[in-house]
């Protein structure tokens, strides 16, 4: 029985990654082709080398700082700004500048946080980040990264579907896309969120646009079920819930004998994964199981909604083979309207709660020999200006600085990426590029690269055109690249 | 990804067959345009014209070009195009001042087949002939093909039987009676046949009992429910605005109108017109302006530092292409950056059309004016039943009121001489000072006078009190009057209290007064940070007023305890302070009693002005035996006064003064502004005639004329689409020359001409039409062998079978489990959703579980989030709505598998289900096939009832589970079925 059981079960597997191939194959195009043309297709696929090339990175963690952390306390060292702080800010700086909430000339303010110098390539880091200064020799620091969006929607969906706008695919949905699923157990995209709040632009931010649904990035919470109603109903036990789905399946086998619908035959498929995922999501979300020196290493505390419990389950979801893991932080909009959004109470809240486990699982996932092909990145969706921001023309008590599309810093380790490198210059007082500049979509056509995709090449067929991640910009950074 | 490599493969199949037959002249639609479009146009169509050519347009196309003409028509070895397919000559290179050879096209591609040239050859040889895109003519009735069967039953199956045997393929049976009621009820109006339903239609022998079952449905008031949810996809409809805040947005109305559009079958031309330019109709009526809503579900910007003009322009722009994609099947968003790649559009005609939409009122405001003030039939009711109540009880107060102003000396006697039952004494100042040049001072019988001073003041004033506690503070402002030369304005804003009790500050609870002018209550002079708000009396200052402040706590007080107390006001207007007042310091329950004898013991009835008279009588009302109509009346009356209708946005044209001048973009932004264009339609298509006025009420009318190629055809594949589950062409969004071409080119035209001509643009009529046709009636059950000739069912040789959407898989759960509400219309509804789904960035709405039947509402009145969707209908594929979206895609995951599984609402549908099951008379075979009959509208096979019964044994014996569990978790197998989950 056992073992007709399984026969059954290996047949459906193989029916659904022909179901979900052919579902987007058949809507992507004529769908009226019949198995033949969709056969030469297939083989045509073969050929046509998905991925493009070897790439150095097969997984990704992308940790997102959402409402944008400011390069001038963290990464970006600038002396002069310091010197400057507290004389108005000079015109040339403000020409054909749009502002969020600054009004007028505002004072120039320098660093708020002290920094030293770190590594054998002494890199500049600030104190609020302790834990991280003691890897910067694993990581590239991207400080000339910029982008064209000025508020949190836009730029967020810029950062993660290549477009300001909605109606894109995630970066995560164009990767599980061309590279499939390395694990029948889990997602092969899943986002994780803290900070309390969703990001400014939602779901859309992890959503698969018009990709097929099957490729949008899965919500796994840390608290409250991990994928909604995952938990079988009250008295409902495994065992029982087993005797149900053998129930329902071979119910659905006396159908599939009279109708001969492939697609029933997936839908056994489906809830068959659906039964696993029951136990393989929570057993992965579960980080009671990891020794306890471990989650002091990340600062995780199992049972809570945090940043430090989401980076050790980033690294138990790449170790189960996930694809891409996405993390997003919410309280880096420092304004300095309040205590709870500026540059001192604030930073110093969130860069603790961050600088730690960012840092463990990094050394984490170097130490079991994943950090060489899984890519970790990580930022905000834009800077932040180096005057303080006075709205409404005022300086209130607190500090705080505004939204800044011209330059940011952005890192990333493991996956083929420099280590104890830093990439691109700002001006002198870091407000925009002034060497090597990197564009959103040049930092995705680089991450694309490192998965072994031509940015050019991964596209979609919808409404009369091809569309692709890096809409028609990207250029791939290889200087960025070991 | 490898659309082309398939595209290819296609059209060589395609021309293989049709070069070995040999003998029909080459057609450009078919053969040659797809060969231009997959090799050519990416560098000679509209955004490149390489070497000055475009194959897009025939001018270009016959025209000179760089080297040569392109086509001449008979002479292939003259044509340009031919000889670079084949043997490129020597030209003229005048940059380089040399000859040089041109390269064989395609450029950088595999070079054409040996087929492909010999056919554009004989197409050049045959003259040419050039033939716009198939759906940018309007369509005409098409002969029927001759066949020789009586299976068809309608014109439609004439071309569909003719495809069918092109393709050696033969009609599947008819399906069951049960399978096709089911089919017909889900397609019509969402919603599973009742057992009566069903059992009446097997019982009905009649030859037109189909037909009869067909009327049935269409006259269902459930027909708009379930072709609106389809709608609501195109609207791009919500219940919020989108962007990062997505507040709320009541635009709710439009839906419900969008519902009874459907109900009563509004023609499609009308149906058009109406949500497009409804308020430009000639007495326009409040469904035809709520139908306007549709143009307003683009999304609202209210993030603080947005640009309301880029974000207004986003919505116009969103509005010209969801015109486009929707009502046109084109993707006209091309065409906002540059002329379209593949159709003849150009780039300026997208800024003529979006002229048309670019004059309303709306701008991207957070308020999301301009609408109107509609109520919902609830509220309607509602209205109704309070005036009418309000009407029945106006003549008992009308009496009782002359009855009291008759008694009203001897009232007022009583009044004066009740015991009050609060002790208050008079506050004499000792200490009275202003921030401003202000004098004080204070009488015998304790009213303070305050001597000309500023536009603001803070008055602080000290007094001792021997009363043993402290329960509030009474302020009676004196009327001025004289006020002109008093320094002070005849009202005054009272922006602050404040109270010191020895030295420490006292907090205030509960406040009121004998008038509060409207906007300034008593409430704000509690809150002394809000400026210019706070008590003012304006419209109530020819008589004294009287205003109470209760403190949070009894305090008690020590003997001699000092009062400090300051008052603040703070307004804009000139000389709002407090010129006469007198103050009491109280203790014990202030009762409205209290108050009343207080303001009037020392007042002789000569003293009283008409508006205390009228506050006295009011008083003596509540107080006769006439209280309890009395009060029921004043309580209706404040009700209807403060009653709120729902607003709807909608569509407004800016007066003829105020119109906007639209200018090209410059590639799409909108920050780059080209030349200035008025309202005008795209060239290729058709005319735009001098008739209509360049608004968007020409636009429709540009739209829903009989020869606009597009219109038509878009609207009858959508209802094929929706029954059959593929389009006649299946890129419903795309009819241009990327689109796919249609399986049934001829039925597409002959439907689409006669739901204008003989449909007259009745959508009921024309489903009608479609749901008689032998095509819909086959059985959907398929062979391995017809699975391999056809596996996407592209030729119809069988029945539809395919996922349910969202909406009907949850309607059909509540259906079959008895608890599905039939209420219709009214503000969305929120059924249970897993904690912690909302988490917004800024606003504050929450997630509260609607109450009794409105839990099991239709799908279609479920709320929507745009950034936040109901979990379980996303999960089975319904979009955000943030955008347009015209065909739902339908995915088959595991999450949907944990939604029916284990979603408590599923789960509540399973336990319902479960106690009918139970319930159920006979055997407990008899249970089981209910149970089958009711879920999946047949009779068990005997293979299902083992299984059934082994889970249902299984589940009471080896895990002890009672009854009423065991057919819970039969009736979750049956509602997890692949066959429940489908229409089949």
């Amino acid at each position: 029985m056992s073992l007709f059981k399984n026969i059954f079960q290996e047949a459906d597997e193989k029916v659904v990654q022909d179901i979900s191939r052919r579902s987007f194959l058949k809507h992507s195009s004529c769908g009226m082709l019949g198995s033949m043309a969709l056969n030469s297709l297939m083989a045509e696929e073969k050929t046509n080398n998905i991925p493009h090339h070897h790439g150095t990175a097969k997984k990704v963690i992308f940790l997102h700082m959402a409402g944008a952390p400011s390069q001038l306390e963290l990464f970006d060292y600038k002396p002069l700004l310091e010197k400057m702080d507290g004389k108005p800010c000079p015109e040339s700086y403000l020409e054909g500048k749009k502002l969020a909430f600054a009004k007028g000339i505002p004072d120039m303010l320098g660093p708020q946080h002290k920094f030293g110098q770190y590594g054998e390539s002494g890199t500049y880091i600030s104190d609020k980040l302790p834990h991280f200064q003691s890897i910067v020799d694993e990581v590239t620091l991207i400080k000339s990264m910029y982008t064209d969006q000025f508020n949190h929607a836009p730029a967020q969906l810029l950062m993660h579907t290549g477009f300001p706008r909605l109606g894109r695919p995630s970066m995560g949905s164009w990767m599980t896309y061309g590279l499939g699923s390395e694990n029948n157990n889990l997602p092969s995209y899943i986002s994780l969120i803290s900070g309390g709040k969703v990001p400014s632009a939602g779901k859309s931010v992890w959503g698969s646009g018009f990709l097929p649904s099957f490729y949008q990035g899965v919500q796994c919470r840390s608290q409250g079920e991990p994928v909604m109603y995952s938990a079988n109903p009250k008295g409902v036990s495994r065992d029982l819930r087993r005797r149900t789905l053998d129930a329902i399946n071979d119910m659905n086998r006396i159908q599939h004998a009279e109708a001969k619908d492939p697609e029933t035959l997936a839908r056994i498929s489906q809830y068959e994964m659906a039964f696993r995922m029951q136990m393989s999501v929570p057993e992965a979300m579960d980080i009671s199981k990891e020794p306890e020196y471990i989650r002091d290493m990340y600062g995780a505390e199992p049972g809570k909604a945090s940043f430090a419990n989401n980076c050790l389950l980033a690294r138990r979801l790449i170790e189960r083979d996930v694809r891409f893991v996405q993390l997003y932080d919410w309280g880096w909009d420092n304004h300095g309207t309040n205590p709870n959004d500026d540059l001192h109470n604030q930073l110093t809240k969130k860069t603790r709660e961050v600088d730690r486990p960012m840092t463990a699982l990094i050394k984490d996932l170097k130490s079991r020999g994943m950090l060489d092909d899984t890519l970790v990145v990580w930022g905000g969706e834009f800077g932040r200006t180096p005057f303080r921001e006075n709205r409404g023309g005022k300086y209130g008590k607190y500090v705080g600085r505004d939204h800044s599309p011209g330059a940011f810093t952005m890192w990333m380790a493991g996956g083929g990426a420099k280590k104890g490198f830093s990439y691109g210059e700002t001006d002198e007082v870091g407000y925009n590029v002034a060497q090597n500049p990197v564009f959103i979509h040049d930092l995705q056509a680089t991450m694309m690269h490192m998965m072994g995709f031509n940015h050019e090449k991964l596209t979609y067929y919808f409404q009369g055109r091809d569309y692709r991640l890096t809409d028609v910009g990207g250029h791939v950074k290889k200087d960025l690249l070991i | 990804m490898n659309v082309y490599m398939m595209k290819s493969v296609v059209v060589s199949m395609l021309l293989f067959c049709l070069s070995a037959i040999g003998v029909e002249k080459v057609n450009f639609s078919e053969q040659i345009r797809p060969l231009f479009n997959r090799n050519c146009t990416g560098c000679h169509g509209g955004v490149k014209e390489a070497g000055g050519l475009s194959l897009l347009y025939k001018e270009s196309a016959y025209g000179k070009t760089d080297h040569g003409i392109g086509i001449v028509p008979g002479k292939p070895e003259e044509s340009m195009i031919y000889k670079v397919i084949t043997n490129p000559p020597e030209v003229f290179d005048k940059k380089k001042g040399k000859m040089h050879r041109l390269e064989l096209m395609p450029m950088e591609k595999d070079p054409l087949t040996k087929e492909d040239v010999a056919l554009i050859k004989r197409w050049i040889e045959e003259g040419a002939p050039w033939e716009e895109h198939w759906a940018y003519t309007a369509p005409v009735k098409q002969s029927l093909p001759k066949l020789d069967t009586d299976w068809t039953k309608n014109r439609i199956d004439y071309f569909t039987y003719a495809k069918m045997k092109e393709h050696e393929l033969t009609p599947a049976r008819k399906a069951s009676k049960g399978t096709l009621l089911r089919r017909l009820s889900l397609d019509l109006t969402g919603l599973p046949p009742t057992l009566e339903e069903l059992q009446s239609f097997v019982n009905d022998k009649s030859v037109d009992a189909y037909e009869k079952q067909v009327d049935r449905l269409l006259s269902s008031k459930h027909y708009g429910e379930r072709w609106a949810s389809i709608w609501l996809d195109l609207a791009r409809y919500s219940d919020t605005q989108g962007y990062e805040k997505d507040g709320e947005r009541v635009i709710y109305r439009f839906r419900d109108e969008v519902i009874k559009a459907f109900n009563k079958d509004t023609p499609y031309d009308q149906f058009l017109i109406e949500q497009l330019a409804g308020d430009l109709l000639p007495k326009a009526t409040e469904h035809q302006k709520v139908l306007t809503a549709f143009h307003r579900n683009t999304m609202t910007n209210t993030e603080g530092g947005t640009d309301d003009e880029e974000f207004r322009v986003a919505a116009v722009m969103d509005r010209v292409n969801t015109t486009w994609e929707v009502f046109m099947g084109t993707s006209y968003g091309c065409v906002q950056c540059h002329t379209h790649p593949y159709d003849p559009i150009k780039h300026d005609e997208y800024y003529k059309f979006m002229a048309f939409l670019n004059n309303t009122a709306d701008s991207d405001k957070s308020d999301d004016a301009p609408f109107i003030k509609t109520p919902d039939m609830y509220q309607v009711a509602k209205m109704k039943k309070w005036q009418d109540r309000q009407a029945a009880l106006k003549p008992q107060v009308e009496a009782a009121t002359k009855e009291i102003e008759s008694q009203f000396s001897d009232e007022f006697t009583k009044l004066k001489t009740q015991e009050v039952k609060v002790q208050l004494t008079d506050l004499k100042f000792n200490n009275m000072s202003s921030n401003k040049a202000h004098k004080f001072t204070q009488t015998e019988n304790g009213v303070v006078n305050v001597a000309k001073g500023a536009d603001t003041a803070i008055y602080t004033l000290t007094a001792t009190t021997d009363l043993e506690s402290l329960d509030f503070i009474e302020l009676e402002a004196l009327p001025v009057k004289q006020f002109k030369g008093s320094g002070h304005a005849g009202n005054f804003v009272l922006s602050g209290l404040s109270l010191k009790v020895d030295g420490k500050a006292v907090g205030f609870g509960k406040s009121e007064a004998t008038y509060e002018q409207k906007g300034f209550s008593t409430k704000d002079s509690l809150n002394i940070g809000k400026k210019g708000r706070g008590w003012g009396i304006g419209g109530g200052t020819e008589t004294s007023q009287t205003a109470w402040f209760r403190l949070k706590n009894t305090v008690k007080l020590k003997k001699g305890a000092v009062l400090s107390i300051q008052l603040h006001f703070k307004s804009p207007h000139k000389l709002h302070t407090l010129a006469s007042f007198k103050m009491k310091a109280g203790s014990g329950a202030l009762a409205e009693s209290d108050k009343m004898v207080n303001e009037f013991r020392d007042k002789a009835e000569a003293d009283i002005s008409d508006s205390q008279k009228k506050r006295l009588v009011r008083y003596f009302l509540k107080k006769s035996k006439h209280a309890k109509v009395y009060n029921e009346f004043t309580k209706l009356s404040e009700t209807i006064t403060n009653f709120k209708p729902a607003t709807t946005p909608i569509m407004q044209d800016l007066p003829k003064d105020k119109q906007r001048v639209t200018r090209v973009f410059n590639r799409g932004s909108w920050e780059d502004l080209g030349e200035v264009v008025t309202p005008g339609t795209p060239e290729i298509f058709n005319e735009f005639k001098e008739e209509w006025p360049r608004n968007r009420l020409g636009m429709a009318k540009w739209m829903t004329s009989t020869d606009n190629p597009l219109v038509p055809r878009i609207a009858v594949n959508r209802f094929w689409e929706q029954l059959f589950g593929t389009g006649i062409v299946d890129t419903l969004e795309d009819f241009g020359s990327q689109g796919s071409t249609p399986t049934h080119p001829k039925l597409i035209d002959d439907l689409a001409y006669r739901f204008m001509h003989d449909h007259n643009w009745s959508m009921k009529s024309l489903l009608k039409e479609l749901v008689t046709s032998a095509t819909y009636k086959q059985s959907s059950n398929v062979t391995d062998e017809k699975l391999k000739k056809d596996q996407f069912n592209s030729y119809l040789a069988r029945g539809p079978r395919f996922r349910l959407s969202s909406e009907q898989i949850r309607d059909q759960a509540l259906s079959v489990s008895g608890i599905l509400s039939k209420k219709m219309f009214g503000p969305s509804v929120m059924p249970f959703q897993p904690e912690g789904v909302w988490m917004t960035v800024y606003n504050g709405r929450k997630w509260t579980l609607s109450k009794d039947e409105d839990k099991h509402r239709r799908g279609v009145y479920t709320f929507w989030k745009r950034t936040s969707p109901y979990p379980s209908m996303e999960a089975f594929d319904t979009p955000s709505r943030e955008i347009c979206k015209t065909r739902r895609l339908r995915t088959n995951t595991p999450l949907q598998a944990l939604v029916t599984l284990n979603d408590p609402v599923y789960m509540e549908c399973a336990k319902e289900l479960g106690i009918l099951i139970k319930n159920s008379s006979g055997s407990m075979e008899d249970k089981l096939n209910f149970a089958i009959q009711k879920t999946l509208c047949r009779s068990a096979k005997k293979a299902e009832l083992l299984t059934l019964k082994k889970l249902y044994d299984e589940t009471r014996q080896e895990f002890g589970k009672s009854e009423a569990d065991a057919w819970t978790l039969v009736a979750n197998v049956l509602m997890n079925l692949d066959e429940f989950l489908v229409k089949k």
